[in-house]
């Protein structure tokens, strides 16, 4: 009797199911990352070259071709600005068919080993670019993640590139680890119980698209991990005030997101207004005076002041030359006429890669998480208008904290999609949904908000969240058997 | 009591339907496991229309036993819905073996339609063959296309569409058959051995598929004590 109910208690415990949402994850990823082809992730082959080149010597002792070998075809990687060691490797696995057209099919051998495994182990090709402007991704010389990706490419330098590209894949997966945890912090900081919060990290955990983009080799996957940190400090200096803690957490995060990628700066914005509603706060509060209100406006033009060396803030935000302005107007009128039809698209690879097969699942799951955000908004429009509301629910400060984060994502993410498009004149860049996923935690918690408001009870609430789960899951199981599998395998 | 009762009886009943709909899940996915022959090719070389009562008549060799899937190419189209069925017959088109159809709301030419029926055990250098019809949703829409390719060998017997009543020879569709294994547990293996190639050992053959199994348990077994 008393060792059943240790039993029944132990597994009930918040700690071991966290535990199991982590390790489930974790192996989870690991097999999704062993599924997934060699340079078959987003950008993935970008980013492995720009390890490489990273890995280089300084002295590029070997000769540089003048122009690249042939003109680049998107599914034939051995014609992109890639090191030796790539562009033969690709031609080797059959990348090609695999990254193009669904029908097309790897060339199987009738054993553990590929056709030409034995080949790329031998390690026959430099890892060196020697093509003229090497293809790289974005801030390269600065970016922490391959900084950090380039300690993995090091350590196992003496291996073949399949050892040490799956290995940085792996590394993406203990990141995403780690950001699921971080998920459950900020949700059970929010206000949430622990059980619900437990419930609520588990579902996340399962989103499909979220679930095979950290399994890339893509700086996104240490972007996201930052934007959780951030909105954890952001909680807890909304929870308990502004203190050294949830500022070192903030401001840790905020620059590490600068040094991870671009959008980093979206932080900086979300700090910014942070900062703003604190001092409003305190002012309010007579808690501050003047030189407290000095004191921070130093601190945000110091801030600023950084941010444009950087990024040079002046470019970012205009255009620039005769005209600009009224040139900005139209381009701006031009960018949202081509873009605003492509919404329905990023908002459904938002949730996975889901017209890779003709079947109908997927356009099934992707209309009940439409409808039930239709009604989430709802109840999100209720829990604003009410002015009391359901105790289970986070106060409203946090929801518009959540808000604000999805606001300045999206700003962010489109201010430079359309800054691309003046230059280009067409959309170059697009906003596919996997650009928005930093901002994942937030959208869950403001759906699961909108539902708790409408039901208005605590016990519906949570058998919402375990319906949400079984979904969920549901829904990341039938991606991978139904049509990830089968698109590269069957 | 009574509640306690009820309160199990509503976990339990979620419980049950849960772990069904996963068994349901892996169920079909095991079913649906064959393995295509990538030596035939599918290209869009050329393309032929398929008739409404004309079908187009594939015969081919199969290479291998248990043949259960057959694959083809169609062509591009928004304007175009209806059905594909596909009836597999003896080596004289004369006993039907086996019949599938598959409906569709639009065409896409970037991957196949698959019609899979249970598996032919002996099929092993045997000839087949395949009859494509097509039923519109209404009568007013055209035909659509199939895709055709050069193919000359030997096991591609013959392309014949009884609409035009026209031979191509030395062509084929644009299709690949595929077979299972003869236990549950071979086909499991092979795709252990397709997904294994061009991975690094820790990501190869046992490793693999202790990662899958510890993947599953956790993920189901999640669910589960998050229900109870």
């Amino acid at each position: 009797m008393v060792k059943n109910q240790f039993s029944k208690d132990f597994y009930k415990k918040p700690g071991f199911i966290l535990s199991l949402i982590l390790l489930g994850f974790f192996f989870r990823e690991v097999a999704l990352a062993a599924i997934f082809p060699i340079f078959n992730g987003q950008d993935e082959s970008r980013h492995y070259n720009t390890v490489q080149f990273l890995n280089e010597p300084e002295e590029k002792n070997w000769i540089i071709r003048e122009k690249p070998q042939a003109e680049q075809e998107k599914e034939r990687l051995e014609t992109y600005n890639y090191s030796d060691e790539i562009k033969q490797t690709a031609v080797a696995t059959g990348t090609q068919a695999t990254r193009g057209a669904h029908y097309e099919k790897m060339d199987f051998a009738n054993s553990y080993v590929g056709k030409n495994e034995e080949e790329i182990n031998m390690r026959k090709w430099d890892p060196y670019n020697k093509d003229p402007h090497p293809d790289t991704a974005g801030i390269s010389k600065k970016s922490l993640y391959h900084f950090l990706a380039l300690q993995i490419e090091k350590f196992f330098s003496q291996e073949s590139i399949l050892v040490r590209f799956f290995s940085i894949r792996v590394f993406s997966v203990l990141l995403g680890t780690i950001t699921i945890f971080l998920f459950y912090l900020l949700i059970k900081n929010t206000g949430f119980s622990k059980k619900e919060s437990l419930l609520m990290a588990a579902i996340i955990s399962f989103q499909p698209k979220l679930s095979t983009y950290l399994t890339n080799i893509n700086y996104d996957a240490l972007l996201i991990l930052l934007f959780a940190l951030f909105a954890l400090g952001g909680v807890l200096s909304l929870k308990e005030g502004i203190n050294w803690k949830n500022l070192s957490i903030m401001i840790s995060a905020a620059i590490l997101g600068l040094f991870t990628k671009g959008t980093g700066i979206v932080l900086a914005g979300v700090f910014f207004g942070l900062v703003i509603y604190h001092t409003y706060k305190k002012i309010k509060e007579k808690k501050w005076g003047k030189r407290h209100i000095l004191a921070c406006s130093v601190l945000i033009i110091m801030a600023l002041a950084a941010i444009h060396l950087k990024f040079n803030l002046i470019n970012l935000v205009t255009c620039q030359g005769e005209g600009a302005f009224t040139g900005m107007a139209a381009s701006a009128g031009n960018y949202l006429s081509s873009s605003l039809p492509k919404i329905k698209s990023s908002s459904e690879n938002y949730w996975g890669n889901l017209d890779w097969r003709n079947n109908n699942y997927p356009e099934l799951f992707i209309r009940i998480i439409w409808i039930t955000e239709f009604f989430a908004l709802v109840g999100l429009f209720l829990y604003f208008k009410n002015k009391k509301k359901p105790d289970f629910l986070p106060e409203k400060k946090y929801i518009l904290f959540f808000i604000g984060i999805i606001i300045a994502l999206q700003t962010g993410v489109r201010f430079y999609d359309w800054k691309i498009y003046t230059r280009f004149g067409s959309l170059e860049l697009g906003t596919p949904g996997r650009y928005f996923l930093p901002s994942i935690a937030a959208h869950f918690i403001l759906v699961f908000t909108g539902i708790g408001a409408l039901l208005k009870n605590r016990n519906y609430f949570k058998n919402s969240l375990i319906i949400g789960l079984i979904l969920m899951s549901m829904f990341f199981m039938v991606t991978v058997l139904n049509i990830i599998i089968p698109d590269y395998y069957l | 009591m009574i509640a306690i009762r009820q309160h199990f009886t509503k976990k339990s009943a979620c419980l049950l339907i849960t772990l069904a709909l996963f068994l349901l899940l892996f169920f079909r996915f095991a079913l649906a496991l064959s393995f295509p022959d990538t030596s035939w090719e599918i290209r869009k070389d050329d393309k032929i229309k398929i008739g409404v009562y004309f079908p187009v008549i594939q015969k081919f060799e199969a290479g291998k036993n248990n043949l259960s899937r057959i694959n083809i190419l169609f062509g591009k189209s928004d304007a175009i819905s209806g059905k594909f069925s596909l009836e597999v017959y003896d080596e004289n088109c004369s006993r039907l073996l086996r019949e599938k159809s598959v409906p569709f709301q639009t065409l896409s030419s970037d991957s196949t339609y698959d019609f899979a029926f249970s598996k032919i055990k002996d099929s092993k250098n045997k000839t087949y063959c395949l009859k494509l019809f097509f039923t519109p949703k209404n009568e007013k829409m055209k035909n659509p296309y199939v895709f055709i390719v050069d193919n000359s060998r030997p096991e591609n017997k013959s392309l014949f569409d009884s609409g035009e009543k026209q031979e191509y020879p030395g062509k084929s569709l644009s299709f690949r058959p595929a077979y299972k294994n003869d236990s549950w547990w071979q086909d499991f293996k092979e795709l252990d051995q397709r997904i294994s190639q061009y991975k690094p050992w820790f990501l190869k053959q046992y490793y693999l598929a202790i990662l899958f199994v510890l993947a599953i348990i956790l993920s189901i077994g999640l669910v589960v004590i998050l229900i109870v």
